[in-house]
């Protein structure tokens, strides 16, 4: 018997211990350094999952009903064989869109819904309610029997006698202060808590090592080793039933088997350390059979305790719940009893902080936030800071939680076994077991169906479950079990619709998952999504297949908002420093400059949502961000409930294929360019050289001999002169070329007359015509109206055309024939010689840069082949057509037109 | 779906396997002779959890090499970009 103030001391001196280590890791974890990163840690703390129901519990349940107590553990392990292909997703979900909670999975899933967050946080709650009351009277009672058991039998009293002689209302207070303690105290409202999962995995290593040291100690110690406990207890008629599972039925069986399949994932708790405290996924591939091998580690003594308690206290009437605690006791080991009680508290601590934590932040995020923010209370126009008015909720949350849990603790009182409590809370989680595995496998999940599912389990549950549970305690009357509500029968609670032969969970689970998953796909196929919903069910549904970063597609933040507002908006949500942290490294990785960008693109408007999620829930933080996008904001029904989602897919897939092929030209098209641009620069080194060399060589010879003679002095300069001028043309040319090309030409647009013009550049060359003994016929069209364009050029084009016309027919003489005339589309030049003509295939390329000089090996000096190419985009410009006409051995025409002032 | 197959369907196999061992009516294999036992342990204990750590050791060799699916799947730049700032 150990003195009360003694086990007091030891108890507080536990949780500060605690304490200490989620400081230390808290403080690691803000200096870089966490020491919760790896699968070891990680699987520890989903170990959280053995509470005093398991320590104390499973025990108990042995006791009575021999393996009955083993499905909660086996469901666990089938469902961590599945992990890496469930559980993988839905991390891989949580951590894409920053979700918080079970509440905010389900919201998001679903259209980022208020009203399903709302649901789930209120069930979450009412549902856990009995599983803290457990955790409670868990160790207040080992309480109680440490400091007052002696060896004869006691009855634990908790339940009795006032509220403030209770041991389990200072048990209530004392974790209520802890938990504000470990999950709020940071002032930024952040949803991982790296301090609170090493104390985790901690307080699971003391369980285990507590309740295998009590195994060790009766198995071997006090018996002779297993097999004597079970010779021993083979011995007594009274025990027979527990060596088999007769008593349990098929159904019960499976029925626990799935509910703890389903609850290691839906309860809140196992969720926020599972998935929302997972920093990393490649970690559950260790946890997939760690977590296992604890729970098969941690129920390996659990038979031998359960029938050594049962042969030791014969006849005494004590609670097999506490055999744990009683066999050390009465076997005089005070010292192993007491780390018992520490193993006790530990599950218990672990389970209440943990669970509590989770749905605190659910109850601020999916319920107390939203209602704020649409009563507008929160004055979103005025800037200050809201992070601490979050924690404050949390923190009020929390109390409110644990003290909810005491008072069904009061009201229940003794009347169940500790698994039995527990049991009710798991059927409460599995309600959620639709929503969350449809909705991430199964994108035709909608809102409707996961709501009326959620409600229609959760009224099952309800009556099936907690309303008998109160009528148990005498807090209604007891007939309802007995006769049915009103006398009807077929109602009865625990025999609904007459379905008898079942226990009271099992026959729950049946008709609450009936009408749950019944309700979900009738309403589910024949519901119309909302464009959000189809868009965050193939969000959820396909997580694999996205690649998020910038650019990432979301189509429903389409308006603009000035990244000044996103800032402060996040600033008083989740504090300054973080807000600030968050954006500065979001800048970073994209290059960008916040100060310089006046309004935020979408992605900019995504990132500050995902940052608002992280502390508050999707569905708030879609609300807030609403609020300061401006313009067209979310736009996201009227714009696609026009497109029904199919023919939208097909849209995309036939836009995604326009999109490859213009790119797949582009690309073309570059390199194309590219290879034009060496060309070109090669070409035109090459035009450039061959003046230039022959200046350099005729000015040698004078400098070289100054008695050269004065005539052939004079012809050297001539040439020397000719070779300046084609450089000083061929440069202009060029210069020409790229300013065309880079539209920086100065373009002086006005109307003129053209044939007007046509005469004034044939006279130009009039003279070189006649040495060449070109004949010049012109047909100049008398009362043609004026074209519009930039006079100058179209000058150069007619005295270019007319002087390539010459320089064709220069050795051979023949016939030049310029003509104006009116056609539909302009007015028509047509330039026409009777040369050589042009092949055919060259008539394309004739236009190209340097085709000319390609050609003339031998022939004019005087071209350089870019004429052509700047007529074509002169005349191009000006909105013209420039083209030829050509037969070898005939002549070609070159023909151009140009737009009335009054055409179109 | 860039997603190797081996580890899902192993994954299945598994799982489908637990649930048969776990389960009736294989389980009722072992309950049927109520004497039988094995160092004095009833054999059902000791086949649960044999079946138990079997199961668990199975699923330890399947996972100890995920490398080809963690390494095919794309990267959670998301959740790289947030690690040091808002997680």
């Amino acid at each position: 018997m150990l003195a009360p103030w003694f086990v007091f001391f030891v108890s507080i001196g536990y949780l500060c211990l605690l304490f200490a280590i989620a400081y230390y890791g808290d403080s690691k974890a803000d200096r870089g350094h966490s020491i919760v990163r790896n699968p070891y840690i990680y699987s520890l703390s989903l170990a959280v999952y053995c509470t005093s129901w398991t320590f104390y519990g499973s025990v108990g349940r042995a006791a009575s009903g021999g393996v009955g107590f083993l499905p909660i553990y086996l469901g666990p392990t089938l469902m961590f064989t599945l992990g890496w292909f469930v559980i993988r997703k839905i991390i891989r979900i949580s951590k894409t869109y920053n979700i918080t909670s079970i509440a905010d999975f389900i919201a998001s899933r679903y259209g980022k819904s208020h009203l399903l967050g709302g649901l789930v946080t209120i069930i979450a709650l009412i549902g856990i309610m009995p599983y803290i009351s457990l955790q409670l009277k868990a160790v207040s009672n080992s309480y109680d029997i440490l400091v007052r058991y002696g060896g004869e039998a006691i009855v634990a009293t908790s339940a009795s006698g006032s509220v403030l002689t209770d041991t389990a209302l200072y048990v209530a207070l004392l974790l209520a202060a802890f938990t504000i303690l470990f999950g709020t105290r940071h002032i930024d409202a952040t949803e991982q808590h790296q301090g609170m999962v090493a104390a985790i995995a901690f307080e699971s290593i003391i369980k285990l090592m507590a309740f295998i040291a009590v195994g060790l100690f009766v198995t071997f110690t006090v018996f002779d080793g297993p097999g004597d406990i079970f010779l021993q207890a083979s011995t007594r008629p009274e025990l027979e039933t527990l060596f088999t599972m007769d008593h349990l039925g098929d159904g019960q069986w499976w029925g626990l088997m799935f509910l703890a399949m389903v609850a290691v994932v839906c309860l809140p708790r196992q969720f926020q350390v599972g998935v929302v405290e997972n920093m990393d996924e490649n970690h559950l591939a260790k946890a997939t059979w760690l977590f296992p091998l604890y729970l098969f580690a941690i129920n390996l003594f659990v038979l031998p305790i359960a029938m050594g308690g049962l042969i030791s206290f014969g006849g005494i009437n004590i609670n097999a719940d506490t055999f744990v605690l009683a066999i050390p006791i009465s076997e005089g080991n005070t010292w192993l009893a007491l780390f018992a009680f520490i193993g006790g508290l530990s599950a218990a601590t672990g389970m209440v902080i943990v669970a509590t934590i989770a749905i605190s932040t659910m109850i601020s995020n999916d319920l107390v936030m939203p209602l704020l923010l649409r009563v507008g209370q929160l004055h979103l126009s005025e800037k200050k800071d809201l992070s601490g008015l979050l924690l404050g909720i949390r923190r009020a949350a929390i109390v409110f939680i644990i003290l909810l849990g005491y008072s069904y603790f009061r009201l229940i009182g003794d009347s169940y076994a500790l698994v039995t409590i527990g049991l009710v809370s798991f059927a409460a989680a599995a309600q959620f077991a639709p929503s969350i595995f449809g909705g991430i496998f199964w994108r035709g999940g909608t809102h409707s169906g996961a709501l009326i599912g959620l409600v229609a389990g959760f009224i099952v549950w309800a009556y099936t479950l907690m309303l008998p549970s109160f009528a148990r305690s005498g807090w209604i009357e007891e007939s309802l079990i007995t006769m049915g509500p009103f006398g009807i029968e077929i109602l009865k609670p625990y025999a609904l619709f007459g379905l008898e032969g079942l226990d009271n969970i099992t026959h729950a689970l049946f008709w609450s998952m009936l009408v749950n998953i019944g309700c979900y796909l009738f309403f589910s196929i024949n519901g119309t999504p909302s464009a959000l919903e189809r868009n965050q069910a193939t969000l959820f549904v396909e997580v694999f297949r996205q690649r998020s970063g910038r650019g990432e597609s979301d189509v429903f933040w389409r308006g603009h908002a000035a990244v000044d507002d996103l800032i402060s908006l996040a600033e008083r949500f989740v504090g300054k420093s973080r807000a600030q942290r968050g954006f500065t490294a979001y800048a970073r990785e994209n290059n960008l400059n916040l100060q310089t960008i006046p309004t935020a693109d979408a992605d900019l408007v995504k990132f500050t949502e995902r940052l608002l999620a992280g502390a508050m829930g999707g569905a708030s933080a879609r609300i807030l961000v609403a609020s300061v996008v401006k313009g067209e904001g979310v736009r996201v029904d009227e714009m696609m409930e026009i497109v029904d989602e199919a023919t939208q897919v097909i849209e995309y897939s036939h836009e995604l294929e326009k999109a490859h092929t213009e790119l797949k030209k582009a690309n073309e098209q570059l390199k194309e360019l590219d290879r034009m641009k060496d060309e070109f620069l090669s070409t035109i080194t090459h035009e450039l050289r061959t003046p230039l060399t022959s200046i350099r060589a005729f000015t040698e010879i004078m400098q070289a001999d100054p008695n050269i003679d004065s005539d052939r002095r004079q012809e050297f300069l001539d040439i020397v002169v000719k070779e300046a001028d084609r450089l000083t043309r061929l440069v202009n040319q060029v210069l020409d070329l790229a300013k065309l090309e880079s539209q920086r030409f100065d373009w002086q647009i006005e109307a003129f007359d053209l044939p007007e013009l046509a005469l004034d550049g044939t006279r130009r060359v009039e003279q070189l015509l006649e040495q060449s003994r070109i004949a010049l016929s012109l047909n100049l069209s008398p009362d043609l109206p004026p074209v519009l364009g930039d006079k100058d050029k179209i000058l150069q084009v007619i005295i270019n055309l007319v002087s390539n016309a010459q320089k064709v027919m220069e050795t051979t003489g023949g016939t030049l024939d310029v003509t104006v005339s009116k056609t539909e589309e302009g007015a028509l030049v047509t330039i026409t010689d009777n040369g050589p003509g042009i092949a055919e295939e060259d008539k394309h390329k004739i236009f190209d840069r340097f085709y000319q000089a390609r050609q003339q090996e031998s022939g004019n000096p005087m071209g350089v082949g870019l004429g052509l190419s700047i007529s074509q985009k002169i005349v191009e410009h000006l909105n013209g057509r420039i083209w030829v006409e050509s037969e070898l051995g005939v002549g070609s025409a070159f023909c151009f037109t140009l737009p009335f002032t009054d055409t179109k | 779906m860039p997603r190797p197959g081996p580890t899902k369907e192993k994954t299945i196999g598994l799982f489908l396997l637990g649930l048969i061992l776990f389960n009736p009516p294989f389980l009722n294999i072992f309950n049927a002779d109520k004497q039988a036992s094995i160092f004095d342990i009833p054999l059902l204990y000791i086949y649960l959890f044999v079946a138990w750590i079997v199961l668990i050791f199975l699923v330890a060799v399947t996972a100890a090499k995920p490398s080809a699916s963690v390494s095919l799947d794309p990267p959670i730049p998301q959740k790289e970009r947030h690690k040091g700032d808002i997680t």
